[in-house]
């Protein structure tokens, strides 16, 4: 039953990441069933939870297995972080009273942001925005704005 | 049915969702709404209505961890779903009894609680209906094995102490039953309080002997004959709605027909 509970994981987590990351999982051909696996495994070890950040923790997670040309393409990363972006629109129970996230990454200079709707048959939508990027190195960022009131900027 | 007010209906649970749904309601073939609320917490209440017309709703709640939470986060978290509960006026608002996480990471398949715990899980339970101000129904799990033959009892004793009641997920029941865990007998005392039922299709664990509650397929034939079972024996003699639940793969004909199927099966049967 473990393995089968493990397999069941595995393709859930698999659905979680690539249904909305299908330029991703084209990438990575053939390598991504295998991948998925390692990275649960290593989430695990790192006990690192697959909530809605959980494509960019495969991001990184691809950056330090060094498939840079993969995790560095700018459209790859785009997608990812639109699906981060959008997974967080998408839970009304994670900052609750913020109308909006945006997510900044230092290595393609680009942000995204992605608005909870407001109407029940108003579908999330995630764009590119202009603002000012962190000074955060290397590191991808978020923040969330309430009422127009931007939080500070977080680590991914 | 007895309290028919409700009749037949379907679950939604995405955006995605709305516009087949609402043909299903203009065409018959639904006759309430079970709207998932967690994925519309951001919404205005009024707008459910606007685009779902005056058909009944009713709310089901997923991922309020109202178990794991601390305690301190279910008050304003009870505020959030009033106004919708206030506004939209649902004939029923259910929850899950469940855990979702392990350790502090959240798991892939939700985990059934430990029983034994049931006076701190029934405290629980009874802060979570205060802080929604209504009602609530707990929906039985589909257990994986054994650990799974204390529910009917917990919810008896749930009942008893925090007078929540029981959306009783037909399929459920049958897939704990197959995978070891309470019988469907166990739980015909329950049933005759039962005012809500769900049913939705279930499928096989890769390379395993148990059933999980997958939602991707239409009903199986032992889910229609334990319907059929419990109306012709008069079980549920108070039964106000039925909802047949799809939320993966969604064949919209297949559930068009379990619709109609169901509504042939209940007319007449004096339920």
């Amino acid at each position: 039953m473990i393995t089968a509970l493990a397999h069941f994981q595995a393709r859930r987590v698999w659905h979680s990441v690539f249904d909305a990351a299908p330029l991703t999982q084209e990438r990575l051909g053939h390598d991504a069933s295998p991948l998925i696996r390692d990275f649960i495994a290593s989430c695990r070890q790192q006990r690192i939870a697959l909530d809605w950040r959980r494509h960019v923790h495969w991001l990184r997670w691809l950056e330090q297995q060094g498939r840079h040309t993969v995790s560095h393409e700018p459209a790859v990363r785009k997608e990812l972080l639109a699906a981060c972006a959008s997974a967080w629109a998408h839970d009304g129970y994670i900052d609750p009273d913020a109308s909006r996230i945006v997510i900044a990454d230092p290595l393609t200079a680009q942000a995204l942001s992605a608005c909870r709707p407001s109407r029940f048959a108003e579908r999330v939508r995630v764009c590119h925005v202009r603002c000012e990027l962190p000074d955060s190195g290397p590191i991808l960022c978020y923040r969330t704005l309430a009422a127009e009131q931007a939080s500070p900027w977080h680590a991914l | 049915m007895a309290d028919s007010m409700h009749g037949i209906g379907v679950n939604l649970t995405r955006r995605s969702q709305i516009d087949p749904v609402r043909q299903m309601i203009e065409d018959g073939s639904a006759d309430h709404v079970e709207v998932l609320i967690d994925n519309f917490l951001s919404c205005e209440p009024a707008s459910i209505r606007d685009s779902l017309g005056d058909i009944p709703l009713s709310l089901h709640i997923m991922r309020s961890r109202f178990l794991e939470r601390p305690a301190a986060d279910l008050p304003a978290l009870g505020t959030r779903l009033r106004a919708f509960i206030r506004e939209l006026q649902p004939f029923a608002v259910s929850d899950h009894c469940a855990r979702f996480t392990e350790q502090g990471l959240p798991l892939a398949m939700l985990a059934e609680v430990d029983y034994r715990n049931s006076r701190t899980l029934c405290t629980r339970i009874a802060g979570w209906q205060e802080a929604l101000d209504h009602p609530l129904l707990l929906e039985n799990f589909p257990s994986l094995g054994e650990e799974g033959r204390a529910q009917p009892a917990f919810f008896a004793e749930a009942a008893a102490r925090c007078g929540s009641g029981l959306l009783f997920d037909l399929s459920n029941a049958l897939i704990a039953a197959h995978n070891g865990g309470a019988v469907l007998e166990d739980w015909y005392p329950h049933l005759a309080t039962v005012h809500h039922l769900h049913c939705g299709g279930y499928s096989m664990l890769d390379n395993s002997p148990l059933r999980i509650d997958s939602h991707d397929r239409p009903l199986a034939d032992d889910s229609w004959q334990a319907l059929a079972q419990l109306l012709d024996a008069g079980r549920l003699p108070r039964l106000g709605s039925l909802t047949l639940e799809f939320d993966h793969d969604i064949d919209y004909p297949a559930w068009r027909r379990d619709l109609a199927r169901a509504r042939t099966q209940l007319a007449g049967r004096g339920s």
